[in-house]
C-alpha cells in the first residue's frame, strides 16, 4: 500500500516518525493480554491508533472497515487460529504485516508459519521486543513494496521498449565485436525472412550479396575506429527466399555500452527505392539512347528561342540546311535559311501564343544541289501549371517518302491522262462509227417511204449509201490499225539512222517534193542514231514531214527543216516548216486529238499527229508544238536516252 | 404529193453540220414533213455565224426571215457545236427573238446529251436520223 510507504519513511534502525500514527489491528480473546500488548506500545513510544478483534467476524471488519497498517495476532483463539487469520488477511489482498503474538509454540509451529508468510513472531512472556518488531515489519514491508514498485516500473519500460522495437518496420540487429549476430528484432524477420534461430551466432557478413561484403566490411571497420558516427550505406542482403533484399541504415557503435557491448544495425527495406531508381536511370539511358539515335532531329528551345539541348540528328539536319553547327544558348533563327525565317518566326509564335502543335513541309537546296525535304513539326512544352517553356522543334527528312510521292502523282497524273485518251477514244471511235450508220439509217428510211423522189434524189441516196458504208469501213480499219500499233511495243528495237530514215522517205513521196518544189534541211550532226523501234519512227517522221507538205502556205516556197540534238541525257528531234500553222489559242488542246482537223480544204481524217503522239509515247518520249498562222509550225520530240 | 400549196410548221429553219451527206438526208426529211417554207443549210460554224450576223443587219425585214429552228451537229472541224452555242448565246441571244436549238448529231455519247442540257434545259437533243415522230415534237 503506497500511503503506508509514504507515510512511513523506511530507515533502517531509525526510529520511526512519531507524529505518524500507526493503526494496529489486535486479534485477541484475552482482554488482559490485550492491555499488556497496549502496555507494552505506549512503553516502547509507538505512536498507534488500535482496535482489538476478539473473534473472525471482528477481524473481518476491522480489515476492511479500519485498514489497518499492521496486524497482531494470538495464536489460538476460540473460533479461528492465526493460521485462519494470515490467510484471510492475505486474501484480502493487502500487503501488511503480520506479526504472531502468542503463548509458548512449538518451533515447528513458527517456521510453519514464517513460510506461510508472517513478517515476526514474539511470545507474550518477551512483549519487550514489541515495539522494535513492529516498526521492523513495517519497514520491511514498505521495503518491498519499494522494490515491487521499481521492478513494475522496469518491467513496464521494457515492455513498452519492447513494443516499440517490435512494431517499428525498421529492423534492428546488434552484432557483436566479432561480426556474429546477437540480436534481432522481429521486424529484421519480416525484413529478410529468418528467424532469430537462424541468425544468432552467425556472422552478419554471410548475409551479404558477395559483392557488397567488402563494402560492408570496410562500413564495419570504420564503426569501429570511429563510435560516434552511424555509418552504413545501402547493401544487397540475402533474403531466406534466396533472392537479394536491397536495405539501408545505420550501423552504431555501442561496445562500450555494457548493456549492448556491440553493434546496434539499424536497417529498412528500400528494394522498391532501388528498384525504381535503377528504372529510372534504365528509362533515362533508353530516352537518350532513342534521342540521339532518332532520324528524327530534336531541338529544345526556350521560349525566348534559345536552344537549350538538340539530338545528334539535328547537329547533321541544320548542318545540312545552313552549314551552321548547332550550339546550345544560341538563337534557333540563325539556323534556319534566311529565305524561311519570316515564315519560321509566324509558326513558332502561334505555337508560343495558342498551345498547340503545328507542322509543315519544307524543301530546302542540299549542299550538292539536290532538294531534300523535310517535315518539320513544332510541338509546345509545358511545365506541370500548363505554362508553356518553350517548344521542340522536330525535324524529319521525308526525301525519300516526298519522291515518292511526286512520282505516286505523276503516275496518278499520267494514268489519269491515259484514261481521258482511252475516253475520248472511246468518244471519238463510237462518234464516228454511229455517224456513217445513222446517215445509212436516215438514207434507207429516205428511200422506204419516199418513193416519189426525183431520180437525182434517189442517185444522191444511192451515193450517199456507199459513201457512209465506205467511211464505216474505214474507221474500223483505223480502228484496227491503232489497236495494232498499241499492241506493237514488243517489236524489236534496232539501231536508226536518222540521214537514211529521211532519205528513204523522201524516196518514197519523190513525185510530190519535185511537183510542189519542196525544200528539205536536214541536220544530224550532233546525233545520227537512235536505238528504238524502226516502223514507229518512220510513221513518226513521214507523218510530220507529209503534214508540213500538205498544210504548207500556198503563197510561199515550202522549206521543211529537221534537226537533232543532245539536251542532257535526252534525244531532242525538231520538225520546222513555213506552214500555214494552227491557231494555238482555239486548238492547242486538240492538236494531237483523233480525227481532228484545222483545216477544211485539205484531205484528211485527222488521225496523223494522233498517230505521231500515240507513237512517241510508246517510245517514252514526248511532244510539244509550237505554232503561229501564216507563220509556221514546230514540233519538238525529246527521247530519253 | 399535195397539189396545193402545203402548210408548212415553220417560216424558216437553219441546218448546221459540215457534212453534205447529212444536210441533204436532213433537208429531205424537213420537206417531205413541211417542216419550214425555207431551209437554210450552213457547212460551218463560223459562216452560219456570220449568215445570221447579217440577218441582224436587214433591220425589219429579220424578224421574217430569221430562222425559228437551228439545227446543230457537234462534230464539226474549227468550231464544234457546242462552241457555236456558247458563241451564239453570247452574241445573238438579246437581239433577236430566241429561236429554237436542237443539237442533232449521230452521237449517242451520253456526256454530250449531259453537256447539252447543262447548257440550257431548253436545247432539244436529237440523234440522227431524224424521223417525223422527232419533228412532230419540235
Amino acid at each position: 500500500m503506497t500511503s503506508v510507504v509514504e507515510r512511513i519513511p523506511v530507515k533502517t534502525g531509525t526510529p520511526l516518525n512519531m507524529n505518524k500514527t500507526i493503526k494496529i489491528l489486535h486479534v485477541e480473546d484475552l482482554e488482559t493480554d490485550a492491555e499488556l500488548v497496549k502496555r507494552e506500545l505506549k512503553k516502547g513510544k509507538i505512536n498507534f491508533q488500535g482496535i482489538w478483534a476478539s473473534n473472525r467476524a471482528e477481524y473481518e471488519n476491522a480489515l476492511r472497515d479500519f485498514d489497518p497498517d499492521i496486524v497482531l495476532c494470538d495464536h489460538s483463539l476460540p473460533s479461528f487460529t492465526s493460521t485462519d487469520a494470515l490467510m484471510i488477511l492475505k486474501e484480502s489482498g493487502k500487503r501488511i504485516p503480520f506479526i504472531l503474538v502468542t503463548a509458548t509454540v512449538s518451533e515447528e509451529f513458527v517456521v510453519a508459519m514464517m513460510k506461510e508468510g508472517i513478517d515476526d513472531y514474539i511470545l507474550k512472556d518477551r512483549l519487550s521486543r514489541l515495539p522494535s518488531a513492529v516498526l521492523n515489519a513495517l519497514e520491511k514491508v514498505s521495503a518491498e513494496k519499494d522494490k515491487e514498485k521499481f521492478y513494475n516500473e522496469i518491467i513496464n519500460q521494457e515492455k513498452r521498449f519492447r513494443a516499440l522495437i517490435e512494431n517499428i518496420s525498421e529492423a534492428i540487429v546488434v552484432i557483436n565485436a566479432d561480426g556474429k549476430i546477437t540480436y534481432q528484432s522481429p521486424s529484421a524477420s519480416r525484413v529478410l525472412g529468418f528467424l532469430p534461430d537462424e541468425t544468432i551466432n552467425r556472422s552478419i557478413f554471410s548475409f551479404f550479396h558477395p559483392s557488397d561484403v567488402e563494402e560492408a566490411k570496410l562500413n564495419f571497420e570504420e564503426a569501429n575506429r570511429q563510435p560516434e558516427t552511424p555509418l552504413w550505406e545501402s547493401f544487397r542482403v540475402k533474403h531466406k527466399n534466396g533472392n537479394y533484399v536491397w536495405v539501408e541504415g545505420t550501423i552504431t557503435n555501442l561496445l562500450q555500452e555494457e548493456s549492448v557491448n556491440g553493434f546496434v544495425i539499424n536497417y529498412r527495406d528500400i528494394t522498391e527505392r532501388k528498384i525504381a531508381e535503377q528504372m529510372l536511370r534504365d528509362s533515362e539511358a533508353n530516352l537518350s539512347t532513342v534521342f540521339n539515335n532518332t532520324d528524327m532531329a530534336y531541338v529544345l528551345v526556350s521560349k525566348e528561342l534559345n536552344i537549350v539541348s538538340f539530338n545528334h540528328r539535328a547537329t547533321g539536319v541544320y548542318l545540312e540546311q545552313t552549314g551552321k553547327k548547332l550550339k546550345e544558348g544560341t538563337i534557333l533563327l540563325d539556323y534556319i535559311p534566311v529565305e524561311h525565317q519570316a515564315f519560321m518566326t509566324d509558326v513558332v509564335n502561334n505555337v508560343l501564343a495558342e498551345g498547340v502543335k503545328e507542322g509543315f513541309e519544307k524543301s530546302y537546296p542540299a549542299v550538292n544541289g539536290s532538294l531534300i525535304w523535310y517535315e518539320v513539326c513544332i510541338l509546345p512544352v509545358f511545365d506541370e501549371a500548363q505554362n508553356i517553356l518553350g517548344i521542340i522543334v522536330s525535324t524529319e527528312d521525308i526525301t525519300e517518302r516526298k519522291n515518292t510521292e511526286l512520282e505516286r502523282e505523276k503516275m496518278t497524273t499520267d494514268l489519269i491522262q491515259h484514261n481521258k485518251n482511252l475516253e475520248q477514244f472511246a468518244y471519238i471511235i463510237s462518234h464516228n462509227l454511229r455517224s456513217p450508220v445513222a446517215n445509212i439509217i436516215g438514207l434507207s428510211n429516205m428511200i422506204q417511204t419516199m418513193p416519189d423522189m426525183s431520180e437525182a434524189d434517189f442517185d444522191r441516196c444511192m451515193d450517199g449509201l456507199v459513201l457512209s458504208v465506205k467511211k464505216l469501213d474505214d474507221t474500223i480499219i483505223d480502228l484496227n490499225y491503232i489497236l495494232q500499233m498499241r499492241r506493237e511495243i514488243n517489236e524489236k528495237k534496232e539501231v536508226v539512222r536518222f540521214s537514211a530514215l529521211v532519205k528513204d522517205i523522201r524516196t518514197s513521196i519523190s513525185n510530190l517534193i519535185e511537183k510542189e518544189n519542196i525544200t528539205m534541211k536536214t541536220s544530224f550532226l550532233e546525233v545520227n542514231e537512235f536505238f528504238t523501234i524502226k516502223s514507229y519512227l518512220n510513221s513518226i517522221f513521214y507523218n510530220l514531214i507529209s503534214n508540213s507538205i500538205k498544210y504548207r502556205n500556198p503563197d510561199k516556197l515550202c522549206i521543211i527543216e529537221i534537226e537533232s540534238k543532245l539536251k542532257g541525257n535526252k534525244l531532242c528531234l525538231i520538225f520546222r516548216d513555213n506552214g500555214l500553222g494552227i491557231d494555238m489559242g482555239a486548238h492547242r488542246d486538240k492538236i494531237f486529238g483523233l480525227y481532228k482537223k484545222f483545216h477544211t480544204h485539205i484531205e484528211g481524217k485527222g488521225m496523223g499527229l494522233y498517230m505521231v503522239k500515240t507513237q512517241v509515247e510508246i517510245l517514252g518520249g514526248t511532244i510539244n508544238v509550237q505554232s503561229k498562222v501564216n507563220e509556221g509550225t514546230q514540233f519538238t520530240i525529246e527521247f530519253p536516252l | 404529193m399535195k397539189i396545193k400549196e402545203p402548210k408548212y410548221k415553220y417560216n424558216n429553219v437553219m441546218l448546221l453540220d459540215d457534212n453534205e451527206l447529212d444536210n441533204f438526208i436532213n433537208e429531205k426529211i424537213l420537206e417531205a414533213n413541211h417542216f419550214s417554207k425555207k431551209i437554210y443549210v450552213n457547212t460551218s460554224a463560223k459562216s452560219a455565224l456570220e449568215f445570221l450576223g447579217n440577218m441582224l443587219t436587214m433591220g425589219e425585214t429579220c424578224t421574217h426571215v430569221y430562222p425559228e429552228v437551228l439545227f446543230i451537229d457537234i462534230n464539226m472541224p474549227i468550231m464544234d457545236g457546242f462552241q457555236f452555242i456558247e458563241n451564239f448565246k453570247k452574241n445573238f441571244e438579246q437581239k433577236v427573238k430566241q429561236p429554237k436549238l436542237v443539237i442533232l448529231t449521230s452521237s449517242v455519247y451520253h456526256e454530250d446529251k449531259q453537256r447539252a442540257g447543262e447548257i440550257s434545259k431548253d436545247i432539244v437533243f436529237l440523234n440522227k436520223p431524224l424521223t417525223q415522230a422527232m419533228l412532230d415534237k419540235i
